[in-house]
């Protein structure tokens, strides 16, 4: 079965470097046959960063297969992601199925938004080559596509993340046998100066700004860099969290130097919930004392559902002793799925990003709300808000806090106004 | 990841716990009015379950009742909680006792044996049960003397990595070797089967699909003997993904493994995306895909939601029917099944839904009626009692060792008819 799956993506590799290519040549020598053939151009380039993975692109490969192997149709994988297809005396009803099936899989991505085949489809688009003009727009658009290669390249290498996992890093994939190691690194480096701070204002009825909270977080690209360079720490989701474990720990080691008695806003800090349960939290625990309240513990999504019966003991264990607590992980696709206000928790994050820009379906526009509703007020935060647009979003939906590159602008120039502190 | 606590104990002479709860309840004795106690049975559970990070949160979540000073909190060298306190703080020690069970609720062992409630926690009247409790408590500390060991808490910890006879905590390490050794065993003997059946009033089980996994205990016992698998939730986690590809390579061999009827089996959502199954897809026929269930995790949806609803779609396309997996009731009302479109949800019997009354009865019904065409699934039944509860919510789908007895005895009932046949034929 290996020898199997080395074949199949090293036979992929090989023959993308140069399709773009190859359709312009197929396509100059049919020039004078065109009849009855047209094709189709599928803009996968412009998925969400976290939808142009290889495995998602690899399983789009698979439902055309049926297509291809069925029809005089061919199949063109570009190095962008975008796939041609080249189909001659086809029914377009066949093609347009198969064109479905790929779609369906994104339903979750902007780009499949617009109604389908609609002036607006920015999904794909279909040239009738027995047109000259459909034909040099055609040929147009892959020599674009090819142009774009290097440039694709590197918009591929800009962060993805759920939670503060990232796999768009590159680097030697993370194996069990390579944990003990980067453990011991981490027991040993310095972090207390890749812990970083970012605020969370909170915006009052009368539209004035107040900071709510600080975030603190070790940056993790610089942590991978002083611990494990070479490797891809985030490519399991498993053992990244494992390794959490241990960054929980010299998180709170840090932490612990804080002086918790004259804090003008509370700091909030991710943990696991098995570190909550666990020594370094209790530690923590007894030297801030009476503090408690200074300190929001926010747990991953991911990590309550792993185990909804210790997050439920940790949560009355936190709230019990004066924490606050703040759901992490969670953006407007999963609050489709679930209302996270049922989790009892103080806060909840909801992630400003890509997939909201430009307007969210009617019907998600609703449960965001309904969300918003069901959790005390300025209880819901919209963060990673780059831009004021964010923060409008997040205003209209009811949201009132907020957090992210364009709130620290925000906040470094309400200090430089002397506002606040 | 088995932490010591940094006070080193004073190995001197030093009373055991159980010794020490034997003298506190004589000192009782002239007081033992209003009295209760409560005994909490971690040994009763499997050692992979006794995660010490969850044993260390059940001794916490007595603290504040001792600072309260209404009872006294005894750690016995089986790991076991002994609580004795006021009764006015009867509904606090329920309260905090519910919590410590809900604690130990959720893990994937569970499935492997059953565990009824009574088990695990024991009540006592110190007033009206006084001797007997003596007595028993004498036993037990009569039973450390002879083990000669003193049980500080440190001791408690050492114990507990003896105790759990399984008990080395799955390490990197060892999670690599296992990883490595996964690819050269053959699971074929360590497959299991269990049914999903529709349950007729008159308890005779109509099967529907069968579940086929890989015993846990049995694969430690194979592989890792000495391991507990479970120790690490994000390593085991891992540990699923080369496993669901060792059975993905099983199920593809037909030849050596025969199965009939429909079957379904757990796997990743990251299994789902990776070349393994390609092939494995390759290698069925469409048919054959219709007669799988994939069963998914909860925990996978969160992990990335976006690559959940992709393979879903991607699946359900092809023709597998597709299973959430691993929902109990709290979770089951805050997910919004419809939205997933799975084919099934999976829930957990568990007899606190009996105790819930009416009201989680209500809501119950309601969430299955709600479930529209995903259908739910009764799973871990272990007693008649659980598919009673079932079928008066509307559920009508059950899996579970009480599920595997009905199907044993509708065999039986079926030979005997069959002899009866050939008794009768044989007669006239």
């Amino acid at each position: 079965m290996a020898d199997f799956s080395e074949a199949y993506s090293a036979g992929q590799e090989q023959s993308t470097s140069s399709q773009e290519k190859r359709l312009l040549d197929v396509l100059s020598r049919m020039r004078n046959n065109m009849a009855g053939v047209f094709a189709v151009h599928l803009h996968l380039s412009e998925l969400r960063p976290s939808h142009r993975q290889p495995h998602f692109l690899r399983m789009v490969g698979r439902s055309l297969d049926s297509l291809a192997s069925k029809q005089d149709v061919q199949v063109f994988n570009f190095t962008n992601a975008d796939v041609a297809l080249l189909c001659r005396n086809t029914p377009v009803d066949d093609v347009d199925d198969a064109v479905f099936r790929v779609r369906a899989l994104f339903n979750e991505d902007p780009l499949t938004l617009s109604e389908d085949g609609s002036a607006e489809d920015r999904f794909s688009t279909w040239y009738d080559l027995s047109q000259p003009k459909d034909v040099k727009d055609f040929a147009d658009a892959v020599t674009d596509a090819l142009a774009h290669r290097e440039e694709v390249k590197s918009q591929q290498a800009e962060s993805v993340s759920t939670g503060r996992a990232s796999k768009a890093m590159s680097g030697e994939p993370l194996v069990p046998t390579m944990l003990q190691a980067i453990v011991q690194k981490l027991l040993e480096v310095r972090v207390g100066d890749l812990v970083h701070r970012q605020p969370a204002v909170v915006v009052t009825a009368g539209k004035s700004q107040q900071l709510a909270f600080r975030e603190h977080f070790i940056a993790m690209d610089e942590l991978r860099e002083r611990i494990a360079s070479e490797i891809n720490i985030f490519s399991s989701h498993w053992l990244f969290q494992y390794l959490s474990e241990t960054i929980d720990a010299r998180m709170l080691e840090v932490l612990a130097r804080l002086d918790y008695t004259n804090m003008d806003v509370p700091l909030s800090v991710n943990l696991n919930v098995s570190t909550i349960m666990a020594r370094p939290f209790q530690q923590f625990h007894a030297l801030i004392g009476e503090n408690t309240k200074n300190v929001i513990v926010e747990i991953q999504i991911i990590d309550v559902f792993a185990d909804m019966g210790a997050y439920a003991f940790v949560r009355d264990w936190l709230q019990e002793h004066g924490y606050q607590v703040l759901i992490d992980g969670l953006n407007p696709l999963t609050l489709h799925f679930f209302d996270p206000s049922l989790l009892a928790a103080d806060y909840i994050k909801i992630t400003w990003g890509p997939e909201v820009r430009g307007g969210v379906g009617q019907e998600q526009t609703r449960h965001i709300r309904d969300v918003v509703a069901h959790m005390p007020d300025g209880g819901v935060v919209l963060s990673r808000v780059d831009s004021e647009e964010g923060v409008s979003w997040g205003l209209d939906l009811g949201i009132r806090c907020f957090q992210g590159h364009f709130i620290d602008k925000v906040v470094e120039a309400m200090a430089s106004k002397g506002l606040i502190k | 990841m088995a932490v010591r606590p940094s006070s080193s104990p004073t190995h001197m002479h030093r009373r055991t716990q159980e010794q020490l709860l034997l003298e506190y309840l004589r000192r009782l004795e002239n007081r033992r009015e209003g009295r209760k106690a409560v005994r909490i049975n971690i040994s009763s559970l499997m050692p992979a379950n006794r995660r010490e990070h969850h044993i260390r949160a059940a001794t916490n979540s007595f603290e504040t009742l001792v600072s309260d000073l209404m009872g006294q909190l005894f750690e016995l060298k089986n790991l076991d909680l002994f609580f004795v306190y006021k009764s006015e703080a009867h509904t606090r020690v329920e309260d905090t006792v519910q919590k410590v069970k809900f604690l130990f609720s959720d893990d994937p062992l569970f499935d492997e044996k059953s565990r009824s409630e009574s088990e695990f926690v024991s009540w006592y009247d110190v007033e009206t049960g006084y001797d007997d409790l003596i007595k028993m408590v004498r036993d037990m500390s009569e039973d450390t003397d002879a083990v000669k060991r003193p049980a500080t808490r440190s001791n408690v910890r050492a114990a507990l990595k003896a105790r759990q006879d399984h008990g080395e905590p799955l390490s990197p390490e060892i999670l690599g070797r296992a990883v490595k050794a996964l690819v050269r065993t053959d699971l074929t003997s360590l497959v299991r089967r269990q049914f999903v059946c529709g349950v007729s009033k008159k308890l005779v089980p109509e099967p529907i699909f069968s579940e086929l996994y890989i015993s846990i205990m049995d694969l430690r016992e194979t592989m890792m003997p000495g391991i507990n698998l479970t120790s690490n939730r994000w390593l085991f986690q891992y540990l699923t993904e080369s496993l669901d590809k060792r059975v993905l390579s099983l199920l593809s061999k037909t030849d050596r493994f025969s199965i009939t009827g429909d079957i379904s089996f757990n796997v990743n959502v990251s299994t789902l995306m990776s070349p393994e199954f390609m092939a494995f897809d390759d290698g069925i026929s469409a048919a054959r895909r219709g007669s799988m269930v994939l069963e998914l995790q909860k925990i996978d949806i969160f992990a990335d939601l976006g690559a959940f609803l992709f393979v879903r779609e991607f699946c359900q396309e092809k023709g597998y029917r597709i299973c959430l997996d691993g929902l109990t009731y709290q979770n089951m009302s805050m997910i919004n099944r419809e939205r997933l479109g799975v084919d099934y949800v999976k829930v957990m019997w568990n007899p606190e839904l009996v105790d819930g009354g009416q009201h989680m009865r209500k809501k119950l019904r309601d969430l299955v009626k709600d479930a529209g065409r995903t259908t739910v699934i009764l799973a871990r039944c272990d007693n008649r009692e659980a598919v009673d509860f079932g079928r008066s919510v509307g559920i009508n789908m059950f899996q579970g060792h009480y599920v595997e007895h009905l199907i044993a005895e509708d065999e039986r009932r079926r030979q005997l008819l069959k002899i009866k046949h050939r008794i009768e034929r044989d007669t006239t």
